[in-house]
């Protein structure tokens, strides 16, 4: 059951970061949207960040009851949140939280404020790639691949709620936004899955000797459920975007109903890896 | 092209592999499952990389739990030792649950069997 209670928090803060760092590179790499899409895409932004912020707090103390042998008292205990808060974990939540904050600077109408909130993107990613084992890799190659990795899948993640939006109001501005989108993920699609496959190797071993771990059986669903949403892109690239160039009237149901698709499955990734987090190990 | 070249490069990176992995448990005494002739004086695990214990809990299967302490406290340390009371015939389950030097939470437990009181 506290397993169940850890899972849950870790899925929710990744979902929440994930979505606060993609808003803010949709608003920065995609320039089409209306000023209403902007204000729905700044007030996700602060939302996300704010609950992504309390679901890491929560993470930590959920660690300290864990720690304890269970004892709930234990979220309370100063001297074991500051264990728990030692050393890379408390270095990569602290850049975490600078991280989610500097994204509220998509509030502010100044000149400066765009590379604020950007880096507040990056140091959010930042933060994903101080802890673990993905640490120990020489040069930091891994914490490199991590980073990456999370700002990919963010952009990703972050184009779901205003394409979903948008394609009920504007139709042009609909295929506009997915046909750039759709340019970006023919690279950033396959590096994720690249991505995705040297870490384990790096962690694992080796690809075939992952599987005979409890941590490599998970990756495997997760890489299979990857393939799933691969199949998606290719179908959004290649039907449904010219479809909706070219103004056919059905697209627009097609495309809303594969971005829920789309998107419950890439829940189940991150349910999926927040799973393999708690009960493995990064 | 560019793009072919860029992903090519990480791939080749997956070449230069080596399993990379959190504090493990080395050695243990008593040995995992081992038959005991009489209660142990000493149960202590042996890590890779120092580990801060957090908690340790010793229980027998009839659901007796017996008062263990880590002998460094909670301090960061390559071994992890306890000595437990006189433990009547039965078998045992010992549980511990720390913080490796990287900053992971980790757990993991030791089973043996006491064969005579």
């Amino acid at each position: 059951m506290f397993e169940i209670l850890e899972i849950a928090a870790r899925a929710g803060f990744y979902l929440s970061a994930l979505l606060a760092v993609g808003s803010v590179l949709c608003l920065r790499l995609l320039p089409q949207w209306s000023a209403a899409e902007q204000r729905t895409l700044h007030v996700t932004v602060c939302i996300s960040s704010l609950i992504a912020l309390g679901l890491a707090a929560a993470g930590v103390a959920l660690e300290a009851v864990f720690l304890a042998g269970n004892h709930w008292a234990a979220a309370g205990d100063l001297e074991l949140l500051g264990f728990v808060l030692e050393g890379p974990r408390g270095l990569s939540f602290a850049v975490l939280a600078a991280g989610l904050c500097l994204l509220f600077a998509v509030l502010v109408p100044i000149r400066g404020a765009e590379i604020v909130s950007l880096a507040g993107g990056v140091l959010v990613a930042i933060s994903f790639g101080l802890t673990g084992h993905t640490t120990s890799a020489p040069g930091g190659l891994l914490s490199v691949l991590v980073i990456v990795h999370v700002l990919l899948l963010a952009f990703w993640i972050g184009i779901f709620i205003p394409l979903y939006r948008v394609s009920y109001r504007n139709r042009e501005i609909t295929a506009q936004v997915a046909h750039q989108f759709g340019r970006i993920a023919v690279w950033t699609v396959p590096a994720l899955a690249v991505f995705g496959i040297v870490v384990l190797q790096q962690l694992t071993g080796g690809l075939v000797a992952a599987l005979s771990t409890d941590y490599g059986r998970l990756f495997a669903l997760k890489v299979s459920l990857f393939a799933v949403v691969l199949g998606f892109a290719a179908y959004n690239k290649r039907v449904l975007t010219p479809a909706l160039m070219q103004g056919e009237s059905s697209a627009m149901d097609h495309l809303r109903r594969s971005l829920r698709l789309e998107s419950g499955v890439i829940f189940a990734i991150l349910l999926v890896t927040a799973t393999t987090v708690t009960l493995t190990g990064p | 092209m560019r793009r072919l070249i860029w992903l090519g490069c990480v791939a080749l990176l997956a070449f230069s592999t080596a399993a990379l992995t959190h504090s493990e448990k080395r050695e243990t005494t008593p040995v995992e499952g081992e038959t005991l002739a009489e209660s142990p004086a000493v149960i202590e695990l042996a890590f890779d990389s120092p580990m801060r214990i957090i908690s340790v809990s010793l229980t027998s299967d009839t659901g007796d739990d017996y008062s263990v302490l880590p002998e460094a406290g909670r301090a960061a340390s390559d071994t992890l030792t306890v000595n437990p009371p006189e433990l009547p015939k039965g078998n045992y389950t010992f549980e511990w649950r720390g913080i490796s030097d990287d900053g992971h939470t980790l757990s993991g437990q030791l089973s043996f069997t006491v064969v005579s009181d």
